[in-house]
């Protein structure tokens, strides 16, 4: 009795922890943008929801093998981020944070309904190498798919690590996260950072959006996965990266438990709640600071 | 009874004790300077007093009653004011609604009246509006009455800032930094109006100022800081002649 | 020119700058009183332009003047509904009482939102009222007993006083009625204390307080008010639509909303109306385009043969019917606003005054805004 317990604890676990991977990626690219350009993203959820739909199209429509594929949508949906950046994005810099929050909604709408004219408003799934294959560690069945969203998961976050602390480039992104001007002064091109960031933020909910479809299904809907995201983002604290991190296993955890444990309804709402619960009692999160303006 | 008192006075931010041991009182009707090197607590000395901050150590103490854990918003009521080293307007209303603005310790009216705008309201209304436009008399601010502030010059700004400090009709009237960013000749009829206000409208003046001609021309008594610290206090002449002053902050 | 020759502080206080205002607006009454006997059938779809003019006014007191950023608006419309038709019908209050009670819950509900916004800033508030929203959407979805969950519950007509006030023209009346009472009351408002508070509080926190404003006062009575105004409209919204369902109360609607106050133009009063006739017009102006459309872009096609001319017009014809299209061309509206007219249709209404009024000497540089680029000046 106490077996079978552990192993639901054990699977549960799993499960979250792979559903909180993919909350970690996007919540990644919010924090990666709002430390750079102190922009929040509405659209993240939908850069997610673009890049599953276009390795959809390239595996189911054109027949293109799944790494191929995987690839293509992430440079596909990096493409549109930097492009978003340098046309629109950039001209609303220095006006107040509300326009922004209300451009970014609106391409997020904008986004949803150009997925549904291109690829209709059905569901999809997509057919990937390790579809419906499990590996079992005693009475616990490991599904690929979870794993490869793990390991997918830590895989990117390695990649990132990397080019943050080791390349000049994303030394430089730091500097211009920090203070624009100065940024500036430095010879550092902000313009075509911020353009890069966009890219870099719009590939990893791509990649999340991948790893994710053939656990989820596909449809204009997974764009609202960007909101619980948010709620791991806050969490984590909106500033740091490991941060969103750990807020999105939290909160994966937290809402497969309440699945589980809960009545009907809570899993859904789970994440809401958790985020006004941090904000209205700590609001930096568990790893952020929070900032006051100096009179 | 004391007017007002500054006892013991220290803030840590983090590791940082920018502000460790101040201690002066300012006499009712004086002006009273605080001068200092950059980063040496002039300006957290006010966040102080105007309670946006709250101090780790230390008691302040204002007409006899103890004001250092009240609200910020009851600062005003009790009849201190305040301008900003850096100009904290309100950039899209017009130099009469921010001025407006601060007769709001004067209120007066409650919410259910002024969604009926009660004739009650109406009358408070044009006697706020009387109020300010004293104020605008006062400092000559008639052709900008109407204006957006965005519209605005800085040394226009920095005036509108102090006229509505002065709405609030305080008896202690806190001036960050009053000349920063001003002209010669702006600067002079800045000292002027610090002296009317101390003279004419009767309130007592505490200010923080990096422009000795001005801090000499208008003080009475001066305290210097330096780190946190306080190093001088007396009259104009004899902190300026105090060897720490000098060696910290005046230069040999 | 017209110069303006103030000869009073009244005046100013007034809330028409002149007679000349004043009697535009009179007229503007009498037009409105008569249209429904001009456009009869438009009388259903002027009632929900004034229902969407409340929610306009809601938002706009509190995202225009207060300055506090809610996406999820549409959360309090669908309480003020739902405990309006739960009072009413259910346990068969009065109209008047009912509604009276469902703009207070509305307005206790927009305390309670409001209480934990106290500690939050800017774009945290707004993710804070999305996920309330979620959360109430949920809620009406589970809480079945109250509003039958998905199954949805219909809405009786309007009986006030005993009158039943059933038929499209009296509705019309009665949105009409409330509409212009809510006007005065926000405008009472914006012209006191109250009004003053607000702005100063969007502007600048640190003076406000410094000035005597007590923050979480007037935060909390700007999420009061607003959501009470909400509430109000929930309740004749309900009516309108006959026909109440979770998710009507959608993220997609509060989006509408916020639509509304940018496009009509922040911190405004006119605004709120301009954004609310705009958003209430669009899917009937979006509709009949979709009618329209796909007969001119097929029509120059025509001159290559019938058959290219018919195959662009199933094209497009196509392209046009699709369900999807809705909410996409709402948010390219909304990006175009931010990025071309942020000051909304009233503040091209008012470029063109200033224009007209003081031509020859228009400076192009009037409405140049201030950029900031240094991090700390954008932290408020």
């Amino acid at each position: 009795m106490g077996r079978a317990t552990l192993e639901i604890i054990l699977q549960l676990v799993l499960n979250g922890l792979a559903v909180g991977c993919i909350y970690g990626l996007v919540a990644l690219g919010f924090v990666l943008i709002y430390k750079t350009t102190e922009l929040v993203n509405f659209a993240q959820g939908d850069f997610m929801m673009l890049g599953a739909f276009t390795c959809y199209m390239f595996v189911v429509w054109y027949g293109v093998g799944y790494w191929p594929a995987f690839a293509l949508a992430i440079g596909a949906v990096a493409l549109l981020g930097a492009v978003l950046d340098a046309t629109v994005l950039r001209r609303v810099i220095g006006q107040p944070q509300f326009a922004v929050v209300m451009l970014t909604i609106g391409l997020a709408s904008t986004f949803r309904s150009f997925a549904s004219i291109t690829w209709g408003s059905e569901i999809y799934t997509l057919p990937t190498p390790f579809s419906a294959r499990a590996t079992r560690l005693g009475n616990v069945s490991v599904s690929h798919e979870y794993l490869s969203i793990i390991v997918g998961t830590v895989l990117l976050c390695a990649v990132l690590y990397a080019f943050f602390t080791y390349t000049k480039v994303g030394v430089a992104m730091q500097a211009t996260s920090q203070n624009q001007l100065a940024a500036y002064y430095m010879g550092i091109p902000v313009k075509r950072m911020f353009s890069l960031i966009w890219a870099i933020s719009a590939a990893v909910a791509a990649g999340a959006g991948v790893l994710l479809a053939p656990v989820s299904l596909i449809d204009t809907n997974l764009g609202f996965i960007g909101l619980k995201a948010f709620a791991a983002a806050v969490l984590g604290g909106f500033g740091s990266i490991p941060g969103a991190l750990m807020g999105g296993l939290t909160i994966g955890l937290i809402e497969l438990f309440s699945g589980a444990y809960l009545p009907q309804g809570f899993k859904d709402v789970a994440a809401y709640v958790v985020l006004l619960v941090v904000l209205a009692v700590r609001p930096q999160g568990m790893f952020g600071s929070v900032g006051r303006k100096k009179v | 009874m004391s007017f007002f008192k500054a006892e013991g006075l220290a803030i840590n931010f983090g590791g940082i004790r920018a502000v460790d041991g101040v201690s002066f009182e300012v006499e009712p009707g004086e002006v009273f300077t605080i001068i200092g090197p950059n980063g040496a607590g002039k300006t957290t000395i006010f966040n102080l007093v105007s309670r946006i901050y709250d101090p780790s150590e230390g008691r302040l103490t204002f007409c006899g009653e103890d004001i250092t854990r009240v609200a910020p918003h009851e600062i005003a009521r009790r009849g201190i004011a305040r301008t900003f080293q850096n100009i904290e307007l309100f950039e899209h209303a017009t130099v009469l609604q921010n001025l407006l603005l601060g007769r709001h310790a004067h209120k007066g009216s409650r919410f259910l009246e002024e969604l009926l705008f009660l004739p009650r309201v109406r009358r408070l209304e044009i006697e706020h509006r009387e109020a300010a436009e004293k104020v605008i008399d006062f400092l000559d601010l008639q052709p900008y009455r109407d204006s957006l502030i965005i519209n605005l010059s800085y040394g226009v700004r920095k005036v509108v800032e102090m006229a509505r400090a002065l709405c609030v009709e305080p008896k202690l009237l806190l001036l960050d930094e009053p000349s920063s960013g001003l002209s010669v000749e702006e600067t002079e009829s800045m000292a002027f109006w610090i002296q009317d206000i101390r003279n004419l409208l009767g309130i007592t003046v505490l200010m923080v100022e990096h422009d000795m001609s001005l801090v000499s021309a208008v003080s009475e008594r001066v305290l210097a800081l330096n780190y946190g610290r306080p190093i001088a206090l007396g009259t104009v002449r004899e902190v300026q002649s105090h060897p720490e002053v000098i060696k910290a902050y005046l230069g040999g | 020119m017209r110069f303006l020759l103030k000869t009073s502080y009244g005046q100013d206080l007034a809330l028409f700058r002149d007679g000349v205002q004043r009697n535009c607006y009179i007229a503007l009454f009498v037009a409105l009183l008569v249209l429904p006997r001009l456009v009869p059938e438009y009388v259903g779809d002027l009632s929900l332009v004034f229902i969407y003019g409340l929610c306009g006014l809601s938002l706009m007191v509190l995202t225009g003047y207060t300055g506090l950023v809610s996406l999820g608006h549409a959360a309090f419309l669908g309480i003020g509904a739902y405990a309006h038709v739960y009072l009413s019908q259910d346990l068969g209050m009065p109209w008047i009482v009912s509604v009276a009670l469902a703009v207070t819950v509305t307005a206790a509900a927009g305390v309670l939102v409001g209480l934990p916004a106290l500690r939050m800033t800017g774009v945290y508030l707004a993710i804070a009222t999305l996920a309330f929203a979620l959360i109430i959407q949920e809620v009406f979805t589970r809480w079945e007993r109250v509003t039958h969950g998905l199954k949805g519950k219909p809405v009786q007509k309007v009986v006030l006083f005993g009158l039943p006030l059933g038929s499209d023209l009296s509705f019309y009346f009665l949105c009409l009625a409330l509409l212009i009472g809510s006007l005065w009351l926000t405008a009472n408002l914006l012209r006191s204390a109250t009004g003053r508070a607000w702005v100063a509080i969007r502007d600048s926190e640190v003076a406000a307080q410094s000035m005597g404003v007590n923050l979480a006062a007037y935060k909390t009575m700007a999420f009061a008010y607003s959501a009470a105004v909400m509430g109000l409209a929930g309740a004749l919204f309900a009516h309108k639509i006959a026909f109440l369902a979770p998710d009507i109360f959608s993220v997609l609607l509060s989006i509408q909303f916020l639509l509304m106050v940018v496009v009509g133009g922040l911190g405004s009063l006119h605004g709120a109306v301009f954004g609310a006739i705009f958003v209430a017009m669009l899917p009937v102006a979006i509709s009949q385009a979709r009618d329209a459309v796909p007969g001119w872009v097929s029509q120059p096609f025509a001159v290559f043969g019938k058959d290219a001319g018919s195959a662009v017009f199933s094209a497009v014809d196509r392209f046009v019917k699709q369900p999807g299209l809705e909410p996409g061309i709402f948010g390219l509206i909304l990006v175009l606003f931010i990025l071309f007219e942020p000051l909304g249709i009233y503040g091209r209404w008012m470029k063109i005054k200033i224009f007209l009024s003081t031509f020859p000497l228009y400076k192009h540089a009037t409405f140049r805004r201030q950029k900031s680029y240094m991090r700390s000046e954008r932290l408020r």
